[in-house]
């Protein structure tokens, strides 16, 4: 009963329009004091919360991913991949996707990567005379691809949460990214084969392709450098933020020469912003953790679910279920920090791997984050069409009917990832 | 007062965006030094999540003035404006109470690591005051500037929020 007030009266709350950050924490500090603790315990938490190593992998990661993003690292890969296959049936839209894989492979942000692949992909394959709502759908879906190829922001927060390792976490979900980006072209073929109304793109010669690989090599060695350097224990998912940021910097200010010194204060400011909007809720959500631990509601909750559901099969459909639903009104890194302290015993009841279980969490927040009304890359990819040459009148609901089938495509691969959860973990503990 | 609250704010903001550059930087040193040097350094670690903790809670109170703290926005978007405006300025309130109790036990807590030499259990050792300083000075700007953007929203309502922040990852 204690259980079910508490979480209704976050949800008010949060629906009443206090930050999530401050709904989490106040109402932390409210059962703190009301329960006789210690409320030294508060400012402990909220220390405690940022006083951590891990974590300095998000602010590294945003300022990364903010540099490359800026310095037109996106529209070189873009250029790349489409030399090679855009002449195929379908190939600008297989570009795109792979842009999106391999800018995903660098940025650890979906926002980054529908943006940044949004800003070249869009006006190309609207000019090629694809079908308007199929490329806001696809621009919005392969975006989301960035959070399931490492590194991943909400990876990081996950295992933070669960005290996992973030190593792990990324190269599971390696296997997992890589099946649905597969699984988004087959599709994109698919529609281009059977569809109709675009012109392919004329074939690209050697010295093209060549020019152009050239152009975007320094950000594919980056990309390949993080996956391969923390695969191969050179350094941590942090090290190699903080190695991801100074190898950006060189590649857009010396190698590119797209950026110039007079960026780096908008750009630090802009990374600023995001990561303290970020890891304030962290702040919040462990003061609110402290105080349902206190209070057993993680326990109750494992009591009432491992009493109820028949088995880890049944635990993680109702979960990923309550995501859908929760993603279309919760923002995904409050959905995570809300459930992750309260399910987290339940994954030890029902004997689910965590970092499985992490990966299939991450791809319902892909889910969530394409879902109206608040999936935020539908408003991503909104504000780029807005700026194309003939996308002023783009509505919210242009994106969402495109995007629909992409949402089908994710939940039939999270399904795949269930019922095969060695496409997870085979990398991270049988290769 | 506004502008003065709002100048501070903005400077702590500013020094937030240099520290996490800072911390990128002596990172990568680290691993250079490692890698290439062998002379893996004893203060980059703690030097970066204590740099972290000075940037997040900096950083917090501007973007409480700017409204950019992310908030659910699905419901009250549908009320009356005026409605609307005297909700922000309850949850700005509210934000201000948190943040205000926070800082009351946060000075506490300083205080009683500074009466008993408290210090990190770190090669560094440094004393904790360090640490839970700017936890108590970001909540306290906290406080000032929802306070302040209450008092000056009545002459300029559009102080209480624009689009809905979004966390961007």
């Amino acid at each position: 009963m204690t259980g079910i007030v508490i979480l209704l009266t976050l949800f008010g709350f949060l629906l009443v329009g206090l930050d999530i950050a401050f709904a989490m924490a106040g109402l932390g500090i409210v059962m703190l004091l009301v329960g006789g603790y210690s409320p030294l315990m508060i400012p402990q938490a909220m220390l405690s919360s940022v006083d951590n190593f891990i974590l300095l992998a998000v602010p590294l990661f945003i300022l990364m991913a903010n540099v490359l993003l800026k310095g037109g690292a996106g529209e070189r890969l873009f250029s790349a991949v489409q030399s090679w296959i855009g002449h195929w049936p379908g190939g600008l839209a297989v570009a795109t996707v792979l842009s999106c894989a391999i800018f995903g492979a660098t940025s650890g942000s979906s926002v980054a990567t529908s943006a940044t692949i949004g800003t070249v992909a869009i006006p190309e394959m609207v000019s090629r005379g694809y079908e308007h709502r199929f490329v806001f759908g696809l621009l919005a879906a392969g975006g989301t691809l960035g959070i399931l190829i490492p590194p991943s922001i909400p990876m990081i927060v996950f295992g933070f949460i669960l005290s996992e390792s973030i190593v792990d976490l990324f190269l599971a979900g390696i296997g997992p990214g890589l099946l649905l980006a597969t699984v988004f072209i087959a599709y994109v073929v698919a529609k281009a084969h059977f569809g109709s109304g675009y012109q392919s793109m004329p074939r690209a010669s050697w010295s093209e392709r060549w020019t152009a690989t050239a152009r975007a090599f320094p950000a594919f060695a980056l990309a390949a450098g993080i996956v391969f350097g923390i695969y191969l224990g050179i350094f941590t998912p942090t090290e190699a933020a903080g190695v991801g940021f100074v190898a950006a910097l060189i590649i857009t200010l010396g190698i590119y020469r797209s950026l110039r010194f007079s960026d780096l204060p908008q750009i630090a400011v802009s990374s600023m912003r995001t990561t303290v909007m970020i890891l304030f809720i962290i702040v919040g959500a462990k003061v609110f953790g402290q105080a349902i631990t206190l209070y057993q509601l993680p326990q109750d909750v494992t009591a009432l679910v491992t009493g109820s559901m028949t088995g880890p099969l049944a635990f993680i459909a109702a979960i990923c279920a309550l995501l859908l639903a929760l993603g279309c009104v919760l923002e995904t890194l409050s959905m995570m920090l809300l459930m992750l302290p309260i399910i987290q015993p339940s994954l030890a009841g029902f004997g689910i791997d965590p970092i499985w279980f992490g990966v299939i969490f991450t791809m319902m927040i892909e889910c969530a984050l394409i879902t109206p009304p608040v999936g935020l890359n539908l408003f991503v990819i909104q504000a780029v069409a807005r700026q194309t040459p003939d996308g002023a009148g783009t509505t919210i609901a242009d994106i969402v009917h495109g995007v629909l089938p992409f949402v089908i495509l994710i939940l039939i691969t999270v399904s795949i990832v269930v019922a095969i959860p060695d496409i997870a973990l085979y990398i991270p503990f049988r290769l | 007062m506004l502008h003065l609250i709002n100048r501070m704010t903005q400077v702590a903001a500013v020094v937030a965006g240099v520290l996490f550059a800072v911390i990128g930087l002596i990172v990568f040193y680290e691993v250079a030094m490692r890698h290439a040097f062998l002379a893996p350094t004893s203060w980059v670690e703690e030097t970066a999540r204590v740099l972290q903790i000075y940037g997040v809670f900096l950083a917090s109170a501007w973007l409480v003035g700017r409204r950019e703290h992310i908030r659910i926005t699905v419901l009250t978007a549908y009320l009356p404006p005026p409605v609307q405006m005297w909700l922000s300025r309850l949850v700005l309130m509210a934000i201000g109470a948190v943040a205000g109790i926070s800082a009351w036990y946060g000075v506490e807590l300083m205080q009683f690591s500074i009466d008993i030499g408290q210090t990190t259990d770190t090669t560094l050792e440094l004393p904790m005051w360090l640490l839970q300083g700017p936890v108590v000075v970001g909540l306290t700007l906290i406080v000032l500037q929802a306070l302040a953007t209450v008092a000056a929203s009545f002459h300029s309502p559009e102080l209480l929020g624009g689009d809905q922040p979004h966390s961007e990852v």
